[in-house]
């Protein structure tokens, strides 16, 4: 039922109907998991009996950090086609994430189908700010490489306009300039992380004092806000001067919000400014005090619910971003199910005082 | 930008702003001659006093910490911390004799700069308090967060007022040897004006924040009394462990757990359990029933967004061992983590307490380092907690207390007599030796 519902049109399922198909899936999947030894403790530790879960909120998270700790693989090691691994920006380790061959064609199937009610059906050109190593056919792939090959699965071409000059990315404007030319009338995709495109991408082209002419493209970027909120630069101020630079409207400027532990599930802004969820997944935004799902108009912690993976626990992670629960099924945009707005990630530096690490300076060296 | 909030004993509720320190320090610098004729038996008199009064204020005893701070203030316990600190107490008055014509005094040494913490708002006020009994004039800078709660705990002295040997004294006038300020620890230029102002520089706080100021420059004169980053935890030997009273104990732990939102330097982080009949899991038990019980009573619904993070990742980390357990409530009320690894954790907080068995309790003893404050110890043998003590105390343990008071402010503390580095020891020889005797 999962594939069926992964290949129908997204975001015209009711929530309340939504959530009684995904969870008889999702129970089904969850008893897969028990293969994994760590998940199994786990569900035994909480006394979880998976035949008696009656609601999404129910199933176990599994706080996004562990994927870093711990090898939570679901399928056969012979089974994994690819590890995927996350930028590790805030820790030490990155996350592994394990993929099998059904996972990867689900996820794949899933971003489209996602991208097709924002985009249309029609494959476009695409060009990728980034350089195309990051995408190269090695069997660990970075959350970069990985949202790239996810997304460029709804593409016609791929141009990549980012030279890789000894781990720095430059700006490859021959290349950005041919690509211009030969669709500067077309319909065409770009695709980036927020920052590289703000950082190496804009600045550029202002330092070169160049205004591309690409006024049809919808340029997707997703990888977060927080270098950019450092410098003031709000999603207004980003969506205005991105919109300038390729001579278009600033609506055509869309954030995503996405993570490496659930490819394929993507939110993407409404014309409202709204994110949605496809039919094949969820959200639950957790209250920071209770945990319980927030009411409309609160914020707390989002969970993640995804029906797209055979190969690792992805029926529901808990993030580390906080997200505002916008509502259900009455989004002015027509899309059904749930809506919310990103906030932040979770603040996580805080001042101690006295009451502090017990560990002595030299042995932290 | 100096914010200032309370000077010559008088508050604002705008801060008044200041561009430097030089008229602050003047004005209270102005007050030493004041605060030095006050009589020590008239200091404690309305210190006595002030705690009545805090203990009466149902709107300041529901600050974490005040109905300790009333206690601590009565003059029985101001009498006994002045008499661990310099055994009699008239040498604040008066030089007393030593020997024969040799006489000491205990002199204020001057100006008091207070960094404060800001993990624990009513520590302000104990350090005020024993730098007042000293008769020293006092800064504090008070973090932004608690600037508030210090000011309302403090105002109730302006109106107290007592006769001493036929004299008035009022608690008015240690306000105005007394000033609090705020302004961002990150301003080098004013961190270092008030660092050249001190006689005294007491500085709390985390080891980033510490070491910043212990650097800053100062008088070659000016004395440090660092209350720098700590680390707690109890133990509980077997003899505790299989008697009646282990359920009470652990509702005291409990106590201790919860207290200052676990982020004391004196909270305890770990509880090592000696090896006894009861298995970790039915300890774990029995404590979590303590907790549930005490969140009940005091929920705790101001989970700050790190402590989230932290309490999600390490119940995680815990579910998914298949060498460690957990206990924890549905919500984020408590978390029991258990493991038997012989070792320190970071801190959780949240009322996050790793439960660990060890075989004997001298086994921590591997892990103590100068780092570790308070233990709180449940033993029915009292020589097993004197070895015990002397064992942790030799390699760094300040504080071996009874679980349940792991939390209560006392004297010493980190180690240190605090009153009595707030002195200057002066001496007067009158012993002249006569020529050709």
């Amino acid at each position: 039922m999962i594939d069926e519902i992964i290949d129908n049109n997204q975001f015209e399922c009711l929530q309340k109907d939504k959530e009684e198909k995904l969870l008889i899936e999702l129970k089904l999947q969850l008893k897969e998991n028990r293969k994994n030894e760590n998940i199994k403790s786990m569900y035994g530790k909480l006394g979880v009996d998976i035949d008696n879960i009656s609601s999404l909120e129910e199933i176990p998270f599994i706080p996004v950090n562990m994927f870093k700790q711990f090898d939570l693989r679901t399928c056969r090691e012979e089974e994994v086609v690819r590890v995927l691994n996350s930028s590790s920006t805030t820790g030490n380790f990155p996350s592994k994430v394990y993929i099998d061959k059904q996972t990867s064609i689900r996820q794949a199937r899933g971003l489209i189908s996602i991208l097709k009610s924002f985009l249309g059906s029609e494959r476009r050109p695409m060009l990728i700010i980034d350089s195309e190593e990051v995408n190269s056919k090695q069997e660990k792939l970075s959350a970069r490489g990985a949202a790239i090959r996810g997304v460029s699965s709804f593409a016609k071409s791929l141009t990549y306009v980012m030279d890789n000059l000894d781990g720095e990315l430059q700006l490859n404007v021959q290349k950005l300039r041919e690509f211009e030319e030969k669709y500067k009338d077309k319909e065409v995709i770009v695709y980036g992380f927020t920052y590289i495109i703000w950082s190496r991408l804009i600045k550029a082209l202002q330092e070169k004092n160049i205004c591309l002419n690409l006024p049809k493209m919808k340029l997707l970027h997703s990888g977060g806000w927080k270098k950019l909120t450092e410098q003031k630069v709000d999603k207004e101020e980003f969506n205005r001067v991105v919109a300038e630079a390729f001579g278009t409207i600033p609506e055509n400027i869309i954030d995503f919000y996405g993570m490496v532990e659930q490819l394929g599930v993507v939110f993407i802004d409404c014309p409202y400014g709204y994110k949605h969820v496809p039919d094949f997944a969820d959200i639950i935004i957790r209250d920071f005090q209770t945990l319980n799902e927030v009411e409309e108009g609160q914020s707390g912690i989002i969970e993640v619910l995804s029906g797209l993976t055979s190969s690792y626990p992805g029926q529901a992670i808990l993030t580390e971003d906080i997200g505002e629960f916008v509502g259900v099924d009455h989004c002015g945009c027509g899309r059904k199910g749930k809506y919310f707005k990103f906030v932040s990630r979770v603040e996580k530096s805080e001042t101690r005082g006295c009451g502090d690490t017990f560990a002595e300076r030299r042995d932290r060296i | 930008m100096i914010s200032c909030f309370m000077l010559e004993a008088e508050f604002f509720s705008e801060p008044r702003e200041f561009q430097n320190l030089h008229y602050i320090i003047n004005k209270i610098d102005e007050n030493r001659e004041s605060i030095c004729s006050y009589p020590s038996e008239a200091l404690i008199e309305i210190i006595h006093e002030y705690g009545k009064m805090l203990g009466r204020k149902r709107e300041l005893l529901k600050y974490e910490g005040v109905p300790f701070l009333s206690l601590w203030l009565k003059k029985e316990n101001i009498r006994r911390i002045l008499r661990i600190n310099f055994k009699e107490t008239q040498c604040l008055d008066d030089f007393i004799e030593l020997e024969s014509g040799k006489f000491i005094k205990a002199q204020p040494r001057g100006i008091v700069c207070h960094f404060m913490a800001g993990n624990v708002p009513t520590l302000s006020i104990f350090s005020l308090i024993q730098a007042l009994l000293c008769k020293n004039v006092n800064l504090l800078r008070v973090p932004f967060e608690s600037v508030k709660v210090v000011l309302e705990i403090l105002k109730p002295l302006l109106d107290i007022k007592i006769s001493f040997e036929g004299k008035q004294y009022y608690g008015r006038d240690l306000l105005k040897s007394t000033c609090i300020i705020y302004f961002p620890s990150s301003d080098k230029a004013l961190n270092e004006e008030m660092s050249l102002g001190a006689d005294v520089r007491v500085i709390w706080g985390g080891e980033v924040a510490v070491n910043s100021i212990a650097v800053l420059p100062k008088k070659t004169t000016c004395k440090d009394i660092i209350f720098g980053p700590k680390y707690s935890f109890a133990v509980f030997d077997r003899s505790i462990m299989e008697s009646s009273g282990l359920p009470k104990t652990f509702d005291s732990l409990a106590q201790d757990i919860i207290s200052f939102d676990q982020n004391a330097c004196s909270s305890p982080q770990i509880l090592f359990i000696e090896r006894s009949s009861l298995s970790l899991k039915e300890v774990g038990v029995l404590l979590s029933e303590s907790l549930e019980k005490i969140a009940k009573r005091y929920p705790n619904n101001s989970i700050s967004q790190s402590t989230l993070a932290r309490i999600l990742n390490k119940r995680g980390e815990y579910l998914l061992s298949t060498d460690k357990d957990i206990i924890c409530n549905k919500d984020l009320q408590y978390t029991v983590l258990m493991d038997r690894n012989l070792s320190l954790e970071e801190p959780v907080n949240g009322r996050t307490i790793f439960l660990k068995e060890v075989e004997d309790i001298l086994d921590v003893c591997k892990l103590i380092t100068s780092r570790i404050q308070t233990i709180g110890i449940a033993s029915e043998d009292n020589d097993k907690m004197k070895n015990f003590a002397n064992r942790v105390s030799l390699r760094g343990v300040n504080r071996i207390v009874k679980v349940g008071c792991m939390s209560f402010f006392d004297s010493p503390w980190d180690g240190i007599l605090l009153m009595n580095e707030l002195v200057k020891w002066t001496t007067l020889d009158m012993v002249f030796v006569k020529g050709g005797e």
